[in-house]
């Protein structure tokens, strides 16, 4: 396993919106997914997944429901909320738009100066 | 995220707190097992594999903490601990939370009281259509300031060059007195002139019949008139059949057509009981000397006040172009109608508001220093939860939470207290205080109630609770250990005893002030004998006494013979009652009610030019019998009173008071001088002045008598202005009597009613009464000043009381060591009294300090004595120390009986 990435401020609650918009995930699996996409390279400190979780729901960006996970135990399952794909969408456009802008400028050449 | 989804989401939790919370402890569970589960499946060891998923999970509690503070829940969770936790020391400490709800209650009775009081008549909305834009104009003196009435004249004017005002109304500022002739007798009633348009700007509806028309007020002798609801349900028992029935008012016949709904009463004092209509349409622009009235207009939507100020302004510049002679230096006033109607209460509201914040003040003090004392035996406790991670933050919050607690305790009986408080105040105000049935609690108030009881809780606690906080742990932790600033504690706690008894003694002073006037006021020579003496007055009415149809012609009534006859008439017929002395009439008593609303009349004198811009002398004008000054002893100071032989025939003479005298001829004889009235130029003969009489309090004890002429009520004018015609149609009748008896009064009574049923006859009681009407206003100042006052006093003695006490207690050690080393009690005593003298003296020099500042505001309500008086001052100090030392000596006294061993192995 190389050297893990720590999650950059903020991002984490993008992750999720970008993991359960995929279908319904328990909080556990919302960590596998994104562990998964990832490669095994960003470092999430498990247990702060969950305030992450019910700060989402708390502003309506995701809905849960209790259901059975794959090992028949009782879960609580996260779902994407319309307001939650709306607000994953611009998010996506946001970071792309800031990605590309950040990186133009850390690759500026002096001639292009 | 909106406020909603936050306040529904923490609802959510609130409601649902105990399923959430298991549901979240699932869900972690779930996690770090499926977690442990899938480390098994890679080969690790159970027992491994559930330490590595506790771990990588991290601490479950403080995740679903993290949670808890997204959801607002944290922050309930510990005020309720807080909240908890200070119920609990307020009911172990029941003397102390007695002591501190009790003094807050107190006051916040008091600013309670006070403030629905302000509320009634300068906060609160007034109750009529559009109450906010509503707005008065005034005609304001450019060069003096002074406020003037509004003639018909100038509302024609402004209503033609008006671009800022909806509307334009008049009506007059106080309920002129008239006779109401109707089958059931004559009465005394109240008339509230009003243009009709007045009643639609209000938006005021009738509860029977209609409103007042634009025609109605075109009709001369039949008019049209509505009545007020008070006067209509306590006359009439709320007839129906009121509507179109006829009275006579004077020589006119007035119709009812409608009465108002209830509630209504424009100026407050509910003394009107009828409406009647002004023309101002029939009256010509140039027609503007008339000035009594009340401009109430309402501003255009998007119109501010400061707009229609200017605008207004630009208009009185061009009326003082156009008419020189009526507006020259005349400008106008526009403010909001509310301020106009009873702003100037503001001025005896305010002080006592400040008055009751003293004493609210005094209250916080006390319980601070309390609070304060309590604080060191719970440094303790301060000390554990500081141990186990409390922030400082977090400590003063929640002693915080318990004062504010406390506060509310106080505040709710305080509350409690003021619907009590509000009808007492309602009932000791004088009879002309506005809208006093208007005092009551409502939303503003109970919102000032809880801000104030909030706003002292953080008053009283803050102090103790910063103290309370600083922790030096190792300290505060061992047993028996000596707080790490005693010193500075006893400090802060001798401050606020300090301020409280500076505060107590500008209340105190205010009170003693008060009184001092009030006891002055009350002995004030009126400048006659009022003992013995018994007055009622009648009105005389109807086409015998007087008419009016020259007025068209000629500007005035005319007052017949008859009134002369009847007044001869009715001296003699008393005179003759047995008990009765001698008997004298007057226009109007002086210092009673309705002596107030007459204007004083212009004169010139003989052989003076006529001062620069015709502007005459004034003075204050009273036809009387001859036997007048005798019944009432006022001294003939010079010259002779009029006589029976002074009559409309012989030259007309008149008498003046020493104020006239000493005013218009300081250093001459007024005897044979020669004046004349100006009321009615063409039959107004020139006077010689007689005589000279001592002064008359005209209007109230502590109002200084300004100069006043008197004349014989057989050489007047036949002729009269109709502003003055009330006057000549109105008689005091005064009798001095050898004995004061019930069967006197009715009997007299029943002679004048007698003699002409159509004329009323009222207000029958003593001039001494009179006279002690005149001070109601100073007996309700001193008497709320007086209560404020004590109230401050007690607070102010228990605090003392207080810190006495509890130096006493820290200081036993040191006291028990002094005896045992063979100090006297004398000297122990000594030493507890010389603390209370200095706090005390202190406290004294810095309200004294204070009280320069503070008097001044009640300067104006003074009588014969200044707001720097002296004796007063000295009086009011001597005895706050005296008080203060009682309140040291009784602790002083405990620490002398102190055991010296029992306080030595205490420690």
């Amino acid at each position: 396993m190389g050297k893990q990435i720590d999650l950059l401020q903020g991002t984490l609650d993008m992750l999720i919106l970008k993991a359960v918009s995929l279908g319904p995930l328990h909080g556990y699996g919302v960590l596998l997914r994104i562990q998964q996409i990832s490669g095994e390279q960003l470092e999430i400190q498990q247990g702060s997944l969950y305030p992450a979780l019910y700060r989402l729901e708390h502003r309506g960006l995701i809905a849960s429901e209790w259901g059975e996970s794959d090992n028949k135990r009782k879960a609580k399952f996260y779902r994407l909320t319309a307001t939650g794909r709306r607000q994953l969408k611009s998010e996506t456009e946001k970071w792309k738009r800031m990605a590309s802008l950040i990186a133009g400028i850390l690759c500026a050449t002096p001639e292009e100066i | 995220m909106s406020l909603f989804r936050r306040l529904r989401s923490w609802l959510r939790w609130m409601m649902n707190r105990p399923r959430l919370e298991r549901e979240m402890e699932t869900e972690m569970r779930f996690h770090i097992d499926s977690f442990a589960e899938d480390l098994m499946r890679r080969g690790v060891p159970e027992q491994e594999a559930r330490r590595r998923a506790r771990i990588e999970f991290g601490g479950i509690e403080s995740h679903k903490d993290a949670v808890r503070v997204l959801h607002g829940l944290r922050w309930w969770d510990e005020l309720w601990a807080d909240l908890r936790y200070a119920l609990r020391m307020i009911r172990r400490n029941p003397g102390f939370t007695a002591v501190a709800v009790l003094s807050l209650a107190l006051g916040v009775c008091a600013n309670t009281t006070i403030f629905s009081a302000i509320n009634a008549l300068l906060f609160r909305r007034l109750p009529y259509q559009d109450g906010d834009r509503l707005v008065a104009i005034m005609n304001q003196s450019l060069k003096e300031g002074g406020r003037q009435g509004v003639s018909p004249g100038d509302l024609v004017n402004w209503k033609r060059q008006n671009t800022v005002f909806d509307q334009m109304e008049l009506t007059n500022t106080f309920a002129s007195k008239n006779v109401l002739v109707g089958a059931g007798g004559s009465e005394r009633v109240g008339i509230q002139y009003a243009t009709p348009g007045l009643f639609r700007l209000l938006g005021v509806k009738p509860i029977l019949g209609r409103l007042l028309l634009d025609e109605d007020a075109r009709q001369t002798y039949a008019t049209n008139v509505v009545l007020s609801y008070g006067y209509w349900h306590r006359r009439f028992g709320n007839d129906p059949q009121i509507l179109g029935k006829t009275f006579f008012m004077d020589t006119s016949t007035v119709a009812v057509v409608g009465v108002l709904s209830p509630g209504f009463d424009l100026l407050g004092t509910g003394d009107t009981d009828i409406y009647q209509p002004i023309p101002v349409e029939g009256a010509s622009a140039s027609e503007m000397k008339d000035r009594w009235l009340l401009a109430v207009a309402r501003l255009k939507p998007g119109i501010e006040l400061a707009q229609a100020q200017s605008s207004m302004d630009v208009v009185a510049r061009r009326l003082e172009q156009a008419y020189p002679d009526t507006n020259k230096d005349l400008g106008m006033r526009v403010m909001p109608l509310r301020d106009a109607l009873f702003g100037w209460t503001g001025q005896i509201l305010y002080p006592l508001f400040a008055a009751v914040a003293f004493v609210l003040l005094i209250a916080c003090a006390n319980i601070a220093n309390l609070m304060l004392s309590r604080a060191s035996s719970r440094r303790k406790e301060m000390g554990i939860r500081s141990a186990l991670g409390a922030s400082r933050f977090r400590l003063i919050r929640q002693m915080l939470t318990e004062s504010v607690l406390l506060a509310l305790l106080g505040g709710m009986l305080g509350l409690a207290l003021s619907f009590w408080g509000t009808r007492t105040f309602a009932t000791l105000v004088p009879q002309w205080y506005p809208q006093a049935t208007e005092i009551r609690i409502d939303g503003r108030v109970l919102a000032f109630t809880l801000f104030i009881s909030i706003l002292t809780g953080i008053m009283f606690g803050l102090a103790p609770a910063l103290r309370a906080s600083k922790i030096e742990l190792t300290d505060s932790l061992k047993e028996g250990g000596r707080s790490s600033s005693p010193g500075s504690r006893h400090r802060t706690r001798s401050t606020f005893v300090v301020a409280e008894i500076a505060l107590a003694l500008v209340l105190l002073v205010s009170a003693g002030l008060m009184m001092n006037t009030f006891l002055r006021v009350l002995h004030a020579s009126p400048g006659f004998r009022s003992d013995r003496v018994l007055t009622l007055d009648f009105r005389l009415t109807g086409t015998k006494y007087l008419d009016v149809t020259p007025m068209e012609k000629t500007g005035f009534d005319i007052v017949t013979p008859q009134v002369d006859i009847y007044c001869q008439q009715v001296l003699e017929r008393v005179k003759a009652l047995p008990g009765v002395e001698s008997a004298g009439l007057i226009d109007w008593l002086p210092m009673s009610q309705e002596r107030s609303d007459n204007p004083t009349r212009g004169f010139t004198i003989a052989g003076r030019p006529v001062g620069q811009g015709g502007e005459k002398p004034n003075a204050f004008y009273s036809a009387i019998s001859p036997d007048y000054f005798r019944v009432m002893q006022i001294p003939l100071l010079k010259g002779r009173a009029p006589s029976e032989q002074d009559t409309y025939s012989t030259p007309w003479v008149v008498v003046i008071n020493e104020a006239m005298a000493r005013m218009f001829w300081p250093n001459q004889d007024p005897i044979g001088q020669v004046i004349t009235l100006d009321t009615v130029p063409g039959e107004e003969k020139p006077r010689e002045i007689v005589g000279v009489v001592g002064n008359v309090k005209q209007f109230a004890s502590r109002i200084d008598p300004g100069p006043e002429i008197y004349a014989s009520y057989l050489q007047q004018p036949k002729q009269s202005p109709s502003m003055f015609t009330e006057t000549r149609l109105h008689k005091s009748l005064v009798l001095r009597t050898s004995f004061e008896s019930q069967s006197l009064i009715d009997s007299v009574r029943t002679t004048v009613a007698g003699m002409d049923r159509a004329s009323p006859v009222f207000g029958m009681t003593t001039v001494r009464d009179v006279v002690l009407n005149s001070t109601t206003g100073e007996r309700f100042y001193t008497q709320l000043l007086g209560c404020f006052a004590i109230t401050a006093l007690m607070l102010a003695a228990i605090g003392i009381y207080g810190v006495i006490s509890y130096s006493v207690l820290e200081r036993s050690h040191e006291i028990g060591v002094r005896m045992a080393l063979g100090a006297q009690s004398k000297q122990v005593l000594r030493l507890m009294l010389r603390e209370g003298l200095i706090l005390s003296s202190l406290g004294v020099a810095l309200g004294v300090a204070a009280s320069f500042l503070a008097t001044p505001l009640i300067a104006s309500f003074l009588y014969g004595v200044k707001a720097f008086d002296l004796l007063t001052w000295s009086l009011v100090s001597g005895f706050l120390m005296g008080v203060t030392l009682v309140a040291t000596y009784i602790p002083g006294r405990r620490a002398t009986r102190l055991d010296p061993m029992m306080s030595l192995r205490h420690e």
